[in-house]
């Protein structure tokens, strides 16, 4: 097969990336997850030209257009010639997924700002590199040596013997495997955002089963002031959960401490599965609006013991950020207090971002682009 | 003469050579079918051409073929339409048969130049000889038209076209040329391809003023190359795609073209029904889905197929002419004479004729008395197969009176020829506008002057009028952000005059980012 277009259909991809004109659903990208294709379809993107308004296609002769027609009118003035030009259809995978990631700006690859640290532990590799100072060096030496440096002065002529290699230095392996436990406040002011979070909490395990090459195992808590462990089969119910009942984060951290240690803890799973956090990575995502109902010492303790287990913490606050907050003040005192304990804990390790119930794809990049950079 | 299979093709006296081949292979099979029907078409029709080689190929090539055909250059444009392509390939949405390769004109004598044909593979063996019968059609048009002569389409110009692009993404970024392609795309709708379609300037020869331009600029396109300061690689690039576009010069002679390769499909069909009636009745069931009357995207070639048939028939009967025209309608019918110069008539149509000129002289008022009855009673077929067994009878016929009602002969010659003659706005840069502080643009509706005239009646005129208003006002969305475009090229303003659907004249002034709208100033008269 020639190739004389080259690299076009990358540019257009690349094109509808930037332009905001694929949007995933939160279920798109459940299916992409599991390995599936996902088709979507999108307009037809056309270079404006100067046209008539009335004139409908040039291949049919009806011109029965009524008045201006903005939006019909000028669809279909692009000729009749090349059969029905609708729309483009785009499969979108994982290795697709990967790449619009990679044109949001969350590196798959290379360090961000604040993970260095999870960075140096995922990638780092044990290798050899030559030492171009103490390669000069012995170079310098045998030049004095042979007599060499006082007829011609300093001149570089590097031969096989002079070349120094740096120590063989032992860099800690990441682990071959993750456990990412979600943590979702289901309590009644969370009801409008489960889109929004199944589709962040999508994202992330994804970003996941790429650096993890699927090793990576689910698990779902849902807290509202009690906690308790969720069905990891029933993965879309877990994000249309509700209940009432007031807010607490205590418990729910609690019980991700236990999960670890191999405690006992409240499960809706018939197999209480302890997480080995000597052998795996673990990663927390905690999505809620903030509202703790809890003393703020205690938790702070419970914080101090747990963080140190973990690998990296996600925490998304979801909620009105602006002056229009329509449940008022009450709620973002609340929100302040616990996004600033957070992460005053263990800086390195936390990530955190507020953000309103908005699954646009601008705010989308937005938030992914924070918590994991 | 690999194989000596046949005696040899001559065309004027020259021979020519005709190949099918799969990737690097020749197919034998195809080549000596392709051979037989060249055979065929040169010595009986009496059609002229060069070297053909017939590539099979297959969905994603053929896509590919397709979307060069259109987009040379590796833009994102050109991403796109490739995957519309393979898409309606896969679904069998719009399926392409046959494709001919872009060509300059090749004189017969070059025995080594060969003309590329496209076929897609994945059809029945009858459907592939039918469509290569449809494609020495094409390549008659393409060797003996004027007009299509005239277009210079080499490919190996493409070729190194798209090298140049490469070359300028790699050393600016995609993004940088991709932004003046847009540019550029925008302002190839304002390139002066049919001068003789709009009025011509009258320039004083002798003028001494220091007026600028010294006549109506007409390619829009041209004047900003010429008067934009722009760097080397911006004016490459813009050349390019002035180049690029001169392509759509074809639209002039679609009909023409995709009749006249019917019109032979057809005759070779006829052959093959002499000796082989199922392949022949296959064929033609084929070549009918095609040349759909009902589809408004296949109307070209019916159309043409149709009128060239009735040429064939009116020329063989000597049914023309002065003579004819004075005789009464019942002598007329009665009219016969063994002039048998259909033939000859269409090869002389094809030689110099555009669309225009062909329906205008060709199709008179009993042609699109005929083809409206014929609409009307496929149309009828289809309403009665659809609602028959569902609806009362007069039900039905309410249905059919209304798909019907605007089937007035006079109405689709008068469409017809205002489509052929009219592929896009006009606009012009007036005479003595440009003073370097903004680039001032006007509509032209010289062309309606000519349909206007037939019009007696005030009733009439003022149906006409709002109807001439609605269709030819630029006030729309795609208008106004071209103008945004071109303001943001040049720098300065852009001020288009135009009119609004109610026929007031409106002027549309964009800065880059904002638009004024006014109703003030002189919008495009018909008698400009």
């Amino acid at each position: 097969m020639t190739n004389e277009l080259g690299d076009a259909e990358d540019k257009y991809r690349r094109k509808i990336d930037e332009e905001d004109d694929l949007i995933l659903t939160s279920m798109d990208i459940v299916d992409i997850n599991d390995g599936r294709t996902v088709i979507k379809s999108i307009p037809i993107k056309i270079n404006p030209r100067i046209s008539y308004s009335g004139l409908g296609g040039q291949g049919n002769g009806d011109g029965d257009n009524d008045g201006e027609g903005d939006e019909d009118g000028d669809g279909d003035s692009s000729n009749g010639s090349g059969g029905n030009k609708g729309s483009v259809k785009v499969g979108v995978d994982k290795r697709r997924l990967r790449q619009m990631m990679e044109n949001w700006g969350l590196n798959f690859s290379k360090p961000g700002k604040k993970n260095k640290k999870l960075y140096r532990l995922l990638t780092s590799e044990n290798g050899i590199d030559e030492n171009q100072e103490k390669t000069l060096d012995a170079m310098l030496d045998r030049h004095m040596a042979t007599g060499y440096f006082a007829k011609h002065g300093f001149t570089v002529d590097v031969r096989d013997e002079d070349i120094r290699y740096n120590f063989i230095e032992e860099k800690l392996l990441p682990n071959l495997s993750a456990t990412f436990v979600i943590l979702r406040d289901v309590s009644g002011s969370m009801d409008s955002y489960s889109e929004f979070s199944s589709t962040i909490s999508g994202l992330i395990e994804f970003w996941l089963r790429q650096k993890y090459e699927d090793m990576v195992k689910i698990r779902y808590v849902a807290h509202t002031d009690t906690a308790f462990e969720f069905n990891p089969k029933k993965r879309n119910d877990f994000f249309r959960l509700t209940s009432g009942g007031g807010t607490e984060f205590r418990p729910a951290y609690e019980l991700v401490s236990n999960m670890l240690e191999g405690k006992p803890y409240e499960s809706q799973n018939p197999y209480r599965e302890a997480i080995d956090y000597s052998s795996e990575d673990v990663f927390v995502l905690h999505i809620t609006d903030g509202e703790n109902g809890d003393n703020d010492e205690n938790l702070k303790a419970v914080l101090k013991r747990l963080f140190p287990k973990l690998t990296k913490v996600f925490y998304l606050q979801v909620g009105d950020t602006g002056e229009g907050s329509a449940l008022g003040y009450g709620m973002s005192t609340y929100s302040d207090n616990f996004y600033k304990m957070i992460t005053s804990v263990e800086k390195d390790k936390v990530s955190a971002v507020k953000s309103g119930n908005d699954a646009s794809y601008g705010n989308v990049k937005k938030v992914l682009d924070k918590l994991l950079n | 003469m690999e194989k000596g299979s046949l005696e040899k093709l001559l065309v004027n006296g020259e021979e020519i050579k005709v190949l099918a081949t799969r990737g690097s292979i020749i197919d034998e099979r195809y080549t000596e079918e392709a051979r037989k029907i060249a055979g065929f078409m040169i010595n009986n029709l009496g059609l002229s051409f060069g070297n053909v080689e017939f590539k099979i190929l297959d969905n994603d090539e053929f896509a590919e073929k397709v979307t060069l055909y259109g987009n040379p250059l590796p833009s994102w444009e050109a991403g796109q339409e490739k995957l519309v392509q393979e898409d309606s390939m896969k679904y069998r949405q719009g399926v392409l048969y046959e494709m001919v390769g872009h060509r300059f004109y090749i004189p017969l004598n070059q025995k080594e130049e060969f003309t590329a044909v496209y076929i897609n593979k994945n059809n029945t063996y009858d459907e592939v000889i039918s469509v290569m019968a449809h494609v020495y059609g094409h390549l008659h048009m393409d060797y003996n038209n004027r007009l299509s002569r005239s277009i210079d389409a080499n490919s190996n110009k493409h070729a190194h076209y798209r090298e140049r692009y490469r070359e300028m993404e790699r050393v600016l970024g995609v993004k940088t040329v991709e932004k003046l392609y847009d540019y550029a795309q925008t302002l190839g709708g304002l390139i002066d391809l049919f001068p003789d379609f709009h009025s011509q300037n009258k320039k004083d020869y002798y003028a001494t003023d220091n007026s600028f331009p010294q006549e109506n600029i007409y390619d829009v396109y041209r004047f900003t190359i010429d008067n934009l300061k722009l760097n080397g690689w911006e004016k490459e690039l813009l050349e390019q795609m002035h180049d690029i576009n001169q392509l759509m010069k074809g639209a002039r002679i679609k009909i023409m073209h995709e009749g006249f390769a019917t019109f032979v499909q057809d005759k070779y069909i006829e052959e093959v029904a002499k000796t082989d009636v199922g392949t022949a009745w296959k064929m033609r069931n084929f070549l009918l889905g095609i040349a759909d009357v009902l589809s408004p995207a296949q109307m070209p070639y019916y159309l043409g197929f149709r009128l060239f048939k009735t040429i064939e028939k009116r020329w063989n009967e000597g049914r023309h002419g002065p003579v004819y025209n004075m005789l009464s309608d019942n002598e007329k019918r009665s009219y016969h004479t063994d002039e048998g110069r259909g033939l000859d008539e269409i090869l002389n149509i094809t030689k110099s004729y555009t669309d225009w000129e062909f329906i205008f002289s060709y199709a008179d008022l009993d042609f699109f008395k005929d083809l409206a009855r014929e609409i009307q009673e496929k149309r009828n077929i289809m309403i009665e197969q659809m609602y028959g067994s569902t609806y009362p009878d007069y039900i039905i016929k309410r249905i059919e009176a209304a798909s019907n009602a605007g089937l007035d002969p006079d109405l689709l010659r008068f469409q017809l020829l205002l489509e052929t003659e009219n592929y896009g706005p006009t606009v012009y840069i007036p005479e003595g506008s440009f003073k370097g502080d903004k680039l001032y643009l006007r509509q032209d509706l010289s062309f309606i002057t000519r349909y206007a005239s037939a019009i007696k009646t005030e009733e009439e005129k003022e149906e006409f009028d709002s109807e001439v208003y609605q269709m030819f006002s630029l006030d729309n969305r795609y208008t106004v952000k071209s103008l945004h475009r071109i303001s943001k090229l040049w720098g300065i303003p852009v001020i288009l005059e135009t009119m609004n659907s109610g026929g007031k004249p409106l002027t549309l002034t964009s800065d880059g980012g904002k638009l004024y709208r006014s109703e003030k100033g002189n919008g495009p008269k018909f008698s400009d």
